[in-house]
């Protein structure tokens, strides 16, 4: 089934000039906005009344080197997703394509980390159990990476009918909005660095 | 059935199937509003069971009808019945069948997405009420569920994740919804239909689904936090380990006091599209209102911590949210003035979606009023968590909500099916309900000012309550009562009543969906109508000078 959207042009001019889909999906990601900001409400209420952050009965804290390493793994994906959108928009399908699977080789291998990380943080004792400090960070790094794969699997869709031949020049509207959500997905990532790894 | 057997182009093999499968896999706006209605009001009357149950407990002191540990679950569920199966889904309802009609539309913005969110309505509903069964039977703490007394500790058994899970659900069909409502008026609006033209109806289902989409989310991060720290360990809600019950509240009612102007705002919509019609005159004011509605929404955000009065806010806290509760009379006043004045000098018809209508007007009047009351905080020091806030909360969601409900019913019941129900069973359903009503919470005033507290499963005789409370009682089972002749109506109706009886404009409407067969057909209009105002049916009926019974006076702008 065709995308309505890309058929003929909406009723009339009184509407909005945008597509159903990227309002859609404008409108979807200002939902998961709130879902992450009460998420990040509830790190800031716990370590606001808290005496010391990390608590003192932490001992193994979360690792800023290698939340650095997937931040520019993650801003990279984001980046190269943008180049095979600009390219597609100029009609040069092969750095689309391209520009997608390295977005998606890069989120995988941020996946992995993600996983990598949570598993050491787990060998050296700290669990979604560790107090307010566990809970939150597992919390919103759990969230984030669900969003992540989330997002790579609209990704590999939007890959898929790209060889399928789906997309031309002016009609990508599954692409277009499929790679405004990795970003929505990326930006959420910086701030979970910058508060949760960097910000102490 | 009035639907046509076009063949239809291209577009996807949209044949019509027959019978019972075409409304399992519909997409089409109109059934699945019709469903969503089935479904809502279903769950009012279940709802309305289990407060039968209460109130009979509560009848006098020491009845021993339920345990207490039962109890809690009655009213737990009965008020998690209502909001969650009953009121924010009916809004949507409504919204599903009359949006796209009202804006010339053929169908909302995703269908498919569309039947997604009713069908997750039933299967919550499974789920929750499933809670009964298990061992500790359903959730218990009220719908607030409040940590800590919602963890494991104190809660161990399942029926509270039941609930969680049920509650989020729910919470993905209302969104869902919403982004669709809002993405259909951005985007699918008929020419000539400018923002400035839409129904009333249409902007305050605008204005809930803002809140639904930026509220809700808020609410499923609470609850998986919650179901967290009931099952993996975490400890957001608990100070021993960092966390803080008072965390859980908050971001409860960041999202559950927006929650009530969805509740609200598609009544107040319902009951801004019946006055004009039954009073022969335009909405007084119909920037006002919207305006009015908006601001009631962008308000509506600010103000949830009057919910934890009790909880030691600091100071600045507790004013600025008593000031800005208090602010919100003045938008919900702009609407109650507008609305009389569309009744006032007008020639007013009282057929029965008006007598609910006017009745609303009463009664949300009423709760509104105890709600200012309330918001003065050393007030609520003494009244919260009594019988006072039972009765403001059911004077503006049953006053309110459910008597908007009624008249957008009776007002649109003809439309869907082409039937005109009966007048004289509306009528004493309108009555017994207006009584039974009263009955039921007026006096819940007086209890809560001599200080009897909510969530109790029984109370000490000789305080001057038992006289309250068993007229209050009489007053649920008035109510119950009057139920039985709508569900008579309508049965009388789909049976009995003579088909195509309505035609396309029973009561001589002023918006779109008054401009096309009862039922529609199956993408809405086989010609879309000019549009030039906000009343499109009101101009063509003058441009064509087609004679009136009843005397019609000019519109003042």
């Amino acid at each position: 089934m065709a995308m309505h959207a890309a058929a003929a042009p909406h009723h009339a001019s009184e509407n909005l000039g945008i597509s159903r889909g990227m309002a859609g999906m404008a409108l979807f990601i200002g939902s998961e906005i709130m879902l992450f900001g009460g998420l990040f409400a509830a790190y800031f209420f716990v370590r606001n009344q808290a005496d010391t952050w990390p608590p003192e009965s932490i001992e193994h804290t979360v690792a800023k080197d290698l939340g650095a390493l997937l931040t520019a793994i993650l801003i990279s994906s984001s980046v190269a997703a943008h180049i095979g959108i600009l390219g597609l928009q100029k009609g040069n399908q092969g750095l689309f394509k391209l520009g997608l699977g390295v977005a998606i080789i890069l989120g995988s291998i941020f996946i992995g980390g993600q996983i990598y990380e949570w598993f050491n943080l787990w060998d050296e004792g700290l669990n979604a159990s560790s107090g307010a400090y566990g809970s939150t960070f597992f919390i919103i790094t759990g969230f984030h990476g669900a969003h992540v794969i989330a997002g790579l699997a609209m990704l590999i869709a939007v890959l898929v009918r790209a060889f399928w031949g789906d997309f031309t020049a002016h009609r990508h509207l599954f692409a277009e909005s499929s790679i405004l959500y990795w970003h929505f997905v990326d930006v959420i990532w910086v701030f979970v660095f910058s508060i949760l790894y960097l910000s102490y | 059935m009035a639907t046509d057997a076009i063949a239809r182009p291209v577009h996807g093999a949209h044949h019509e199937q027959a019978g019972l499968l075409a409304w399992l896999l519909t997409t089409d706006h109109k059934k699945i509003g019709i469903m969503y209605l089935i479904f809502t009001i279903s769950f009012l009357f279940v709802g309305g069971i289990l407060a039968l149950v209460v109130r009979t407990q509560l009848a006098w002191s020491g009845m021993d009808l339920v345990g207490q540990d039962q109890y809690n679950q009655f009213f737990t569920m009965h008020a998690s019945t209502m909001l969650f199966l009953f009121v924010i889904p009916v809004g949507a309802g409504f919204g599903n069948y009359l949006l796209p009609l009202m804006i010339g539309a053929k169908d909302m913005a995703y269908p498919r997405i569309n039947a997604l969110s009713l069908w997750l309505i039933p299967l919550a509903a499974l789920i929750m009420f499933s809670s009964f069964f298990v061992e500790g039977g359903s959730a218990s703490a009220g719908w607030t569920e409040y940590a800590p007394l919602t963890t494991k500790t104190f809660m161990p058994g399942q029926g509270t994740d039941l609930w969680i899970l049920g509650v989020q659900i729910l919470g993905i069909s209302s969104v869902g919804g919403g982004i669709n409502f809002l993405v259909t008026v951005m985007t699918m609006r008929a020419p000539g239909m400018t923002l400035s033209r839409m129904p009333i109806f249409v902007w305050m289902i605008v204005v809930t689904s803002v809140l639904v989409v930026f509220a809700t989310p808020v609410l499923a991060s609470v609850l998986t936090m919650l179901f967290l720290d009931r099952n993996i360990g975490t400890t957001f809600f608990d100070p021993r380990e960092g966390g803080n019950p008072l965390l859980y509240q908050q971001l409860f009612w960041f999202y559950s006091h927006p929650a009530v102007y969805i509740m609200i705002l598609p009544a107040m919509g319902i009951v801004s599209e019946v006055l004009p019609v039954f009073s022969r005159k335009p909405l007084f004011g119909y920037k006002a209102v919207i305006y009015a509605g908006a601001g009631i929404g962008v308000l509506g955000f600010t103000v949830w911590m009057h919910h934890m009065f009790a909880t030691g806010l600091s100071i600045p806290l507790t004013i600025w949210t008593m000031l800005a509760t208090m602010m919100i009379a003045v938008p919900s006043g702009v609407k109650m003035f507008n609305w009389l004045g569309t009744m006032w000098g007008g020639s007013i018809l009282l057929r029965t979606p008006m007598l609910f209508a006017i009745g609303f007007l009463f009664m949300f009047l009423i709760g509104g009023v105890d709600g200012v009351f309330n918001a003065f905080v050393p007030i609520d020091y003494a009244l919260n968590d009594t019988y006072w806030v039972v009765s403001h909360i059911h004077y503006v969601l049953f006053g309110g909500s459910v008597f908007g409900v009624f008249a957008g019913l009776y007002f649109w019941i003809p439309k869907m099916t082409g039937k005109m129900m009966n007048e004289t069973l509306g009528t004493i359903h309108f009555w017994l309900m207006l009584i039974g009503m009263n009955l039921a919470f007026m006096p819940m005033h007086i209890l809560g000012l001599m200080g009897m507290p909510r969530r109790i499963a029984d109370y000490q005789g000789g305080q001057g309550w038992e006289e309250w409370n068993l007229i209050s009682t009489i007053g649920a089972f008035t109510v119950a009562v009057s139920m039985l002749f709508f569900i008579a109506n309508v049965i009388l109706t789909l049976t009995r009543a003579p088909k195509d009886a309505a035609g396309d404009d029973p009561w001589e409407g002023n918006t779109l969906e008054w401009m096309t067969s009862s039922p529609p057909p199956e993408h809405n209009f086989e010609e879309l109508p000019e549009i030039h105002s906000e009343r499109p049916n009101y101009d063509r009926r003058i441009a064509s000078r087609l004679p009136s019974t009843r005397p019609m006076p000019v519109a003042r702008h």
